[in-house]
């Protein structure tokens, strides 16, 4: 099924959205900081917000046609939006807030089919219980049962608001597979952060203040994040200014010199960048978990800046600009280090463009 | 005698029929002005015109005496009032619910009614008494003249 979305939506004098996304796959991680424009798209596709200008298409129906005067109601789009905030009518049970999406005729033909969800969804156990008092997760999965109920083209999930731990994780891989697999349903997810994994749907569109910065499979954005903006949004990297000072096609390598006209200026092999010649200014992204670092020995000596220590991993920030992510077991017997030998893998490094 | 027996007997029947009659009228009302930003507007408008108009049932009944002229007039007050309070009331409601509900073309009525319920069945109380009222002092005082 095919999304094509060209629209644009003003707020005050700048533009709050401006997307054109064309998508056929199963899975999307619409993604980005809070303000990027993630909610008003989802809530522009299904029609509860009205974009200034454009047109959208869903399954090769037009929905909305900003010129043409269409605008076609929710309810008729076939998209079912799961918002932000907790949607279950929390003072009725779940089985009762299920029983308000099916469709069919017939009490006991609505019963049968709600009955079947609940089973489905492995919600039987607390079908009598007020939705109000299920765990964000299961207020989640009963939130998309009752989405699939209603027999959706799209479901869109907007992150909940208190955002997305391990259990909200589980569960939204849960209701992507259900969905995808169980129901033929195509699914939208939004996030903010890359916590969800880069893998959760199969694509990954980033948003940064209403465009779409990149769109892809997320699996490769980790080895190349392609752009400061998802560079930002992974905030695995550090950025370095380079000059290419050595290329050699034949290897397929090159040699940088990174933090050029510097007090901190240093050399770094990086692969070939293909397009580029010897003397080209460039930008690039060295993974951090990448980096190797040793208290002694070999290798480029940085002075620390900053060590961040975290429950399982230790940021280390140098005064040249690298950073390195090393486990607290690496940590420990250099922890007064004030200098460190760090050595970059070539394939650590790469181009921004 | 001050009062008569078959004028509290019609006005008591006038505020029940009105009020019933009026309780479904006042709740589509209400919901229209809650959640449709197109016509509720319209709808808001005539709410408004009708609950400053002065006081409906006394007039009919002063006037005409016909309990058909007061029902009528007890309806449209009694619509005015509650779909005010009703559509007070929905707006009140997390629009989530709404939201969502709208999107897979679920009545989402049926989830706010309990959570509205019991505070409507009160207003319609006081519409009730407040129309018994009206067209008790109504008759009394066409009686008097």
């Amino acid at each position: 099924m095919i999304i094509d979305v060209r629209i644009r939506s003003r707020r005050g004098s700048g533009d709050a959205l401006d997307v054109d996304w064309r998508s056929d796959a199963k899975s999307t991680l619409l993604a980005g900081r809070a303000g990027a424009g993630k909610t008003l798209l989802l809530r522009s596709l299904c029609g509860l917000t009205r974009p200034d200008e454009g047109r959208i298409a869903i399954a090769e129906r037009v929905v909305f046609d900003g010129p043409a005067g269409v605008n076609w109601e929710p309810a008729r789009r076939g998209c079912a939006f799961i918002p932000a905030e907790p949607c279950l009518a929390p003072h009725l049970s779940v089985r009762q807030n299920l029983m308000l999406a099916s469709q069919e005729k017939g009490r006991i033909e609505r019963g049968r089919r709600v009955e079947g969800m609940l089973e489905e969804a492995n919600l039987r156990d607390v079908a009598d219980a007020g939705a109000g008092e299920l765990s964000a997760g299961l207020q989640l999965r009963a939130a998309v049962a009752r989405a699939l109920l209603a027999g959706p083209k799209l479901v869109l999930i907007d992150e909940p608001i208190r955002g997305l731990d391990a259990a909200l994780i589980d569960e939204l891989r849960g209701a992507i597979d259900a969905a995808v697999n169980g129901h033929g349903v195509r699914v939208v997810v939004c996030a903010r952060g890359p916590e969800a994994g880069l893998d959760l749907a199969q694509e990954l569109v980033l948003l940064e203040g209403g465009r779409i910065v990149r769109q892809g499979p997320g699996q490769e954005w980790l080895d190349d994040p392609g752009n400061d903006a998802v560079v930002r949004w992974l905030d695995r990297h550090a950025i370095l200014d380079a000059e290419i000072i050595a290329i050699d096609p034949a290897r397929r390598s090159s040699r940088l010199l990174c933090q050029p006209g510097t007090e901190q200026e240093f050399e770094a092999a990086a692969a070939y960048f293909p397009g580029l010649l010897k003397g080209a200014r460039i930008r690039v992204a060295v993974r951090r978990d990448r980096v190797q670092t040793a208290g002694r020995g070999l290798g480029l000596v940085c002075s620390l800046e900053e060590a961040r220590e975290g429950p399982v991993s230790v940021r280390l920030r140098f005064t040249n600009g690298l950073a390195a992510e090393i486990t607290r077991r690496e940590w420990e017997p250099f922890r007064h280090n004030k200098v460190w030998n760090v050595e970059i893998p070539p394939e650590a490094v790469r181009l921004l463009r | 005698m001050v009062m008569d027996w078959p004028w509290i007997w019609t006005s008591i029947q006038v505020a029940l029929a009105a009020t019933v009659v009026a309780f479904p009228l006042a709740f589509a009302a209400g919901w229209r002005i809650a959640f449709d930003t197109r016509h509720g507007r319209w709808a808001s408008i005539a709410v408004h015109c009708i609950r400053l108009a002065p006081a409906l049932v006394l007039l009919a009944a002063w006037r005409f005496g016909a309990s058909g002229w007061m029902l009528a007039a007890g309806v449209l007050m009694g619509t005015a009032w509650l779909a005010r309070e009703t559509s007070v009331r929905l707006a009140a409601l997390p629009a989530p619910w709404f939201e969502s509900l709208a999107t897979i073309g679920a009545p989402g009525y049926r989830a706010a009614w309990p959570a509205v319920r019991r505070g409507l069945v009160g207003a319609a109380a006081w519409v009730a008494g407040r129309i018994f009222l009206e067209a008790l002092i109504g008759l009394w005082l066409r009686g008097r003249a």
